[in-house]
């Protein structure tokens, strides 16, 4: 199977199936609104509590010269409130893992029935559950990285104003967009095997996506300089159904060699 | 059957978190925090 044919299947199936693509809209838009209330009182929480110990800290660095800001982070007074933080970011992360796991199950079943495949939504919020929990794994490890970066950048432009950034801060974007892509690909079905036999079909469907992705963002670029509502209108009526045309590609991209959950 | 009470149960409880959030994670109010650093640095 060739990457046109994919994109053909994928775009047949999206015209052909309407009642589908409002649905995987309806469901992609509502956990997009169903995260924003939910998670609107954690951020209050965690901006709280960034303050408190924002405060905490730098009273005691007036006080206590000599001491790194790591250990008055554990010390009695702040413990408790860096320890809550931590659940808060915790609890974040738990809300976009089930909101995610919810609505990516639902909207794959959807395209799964309209590629004329046998799906069940109990096997799916399985499926999903489960891999989801490796890539929570791998987006907290890159999110702590960044915080990493950024807190080295800080010092550093603190320490030496005319120097630039070092690479790392560069490369990390591809990193990430590079488990984006293999995300992507295994949650719609794709497994080790097929990584590996399909590569070029792999490739060539990251190259795809990653040139969508890159007219969709420039689109937006240009509707967002001409209005803000401009800009959130075709957001809504260009992203949406094309995050359903990327799912039903996918779906046929990983279908491809036979090897796929 | 399990897995959808399951799921159902998750979220309800996080909704319940969330709309209780001031109750599970307790912060002092602006005055009180100013009150307590004021005592704490005598006045500064």
């Amino acid at each position: 199977m060739s990457i046109t044919y994919a994109v053909q299947k994928a775009v047949g199936v999206f015209v052909q199936n309407p009642l589908m693509v409002l649905g995987s809209i309806c469901v992609d838009l509502g956990a997009l609104v169903f995260f924003g209330f939910l998670s609107a009182p954690v951020y209050d929480k965690l901006t709280e509590h960034g303050i408190i110990i924002g405060t905490l800290i730098s009273q005691k660095v007036q006080s206590a010269r000599g001491k790194s800001v790591l250990s008055m982070l554990f010390e009695f007074d702040t413990l408790g409130y860096v320890s809550q933080l931590v659940v808060l970011l915790g609890l974040l992360l738990f809300i976009l893992y089930v909101v995610f796991v919810v609505s990516q199950s639902i909207t794959l079943l959807l395209a799964k029935r309209a590629g004329g495949e046998k799906a069940m939504l109990s096997v799916e919020i399985r499926s999903i559950a489960l891999k989801s929990v490796f890539w929570s794994l791998v987006l907290a490890v890159l999110y702590g990285i960044y915080v990493l970066v950024d807190i080295r950048a800080l010092v550093l432009h603190k320490l030496f104003p005319q120097e630039t950034g070092t690479g790392i801060v560069h490369v990390l974007p591809f990193v990430t967009g590079l488990f984006v892509l293999i995300a992507a690909h295994h949650l719609v079905g794709g497994r080790k095997e097929w990584f590996w036999r399909q590569r070029k079909m792999f490739v060539m469907s990251c190259a795809l996506l990653v040139a969508v992705f890159f007219v969709t963002n420039s689109l937006l670029r240009v509707l967002n300089a001409v209005s803000f509502e401009l800009m959130m209108f075709g957001g809504i009526f260009v992203v949406f159904p094309l995050l359903v045309v990327v799912r039903l590609f996918l779906r046929e991209v990983v279908k491809s060699n036979g090897i796929y959950s | 059957m399990i897995l959808f009470v399951l799921v159902v149960v998750i979220i309800l409880l996080i909704v319940i978190v969330t709309a209780y959030i001031d109750w599970f994670f307790p912060t002092p109010s602006p005055v009180e925090f100013a009150k307590s650093m004021v005592n704490s640095t005598g006045g500064v």
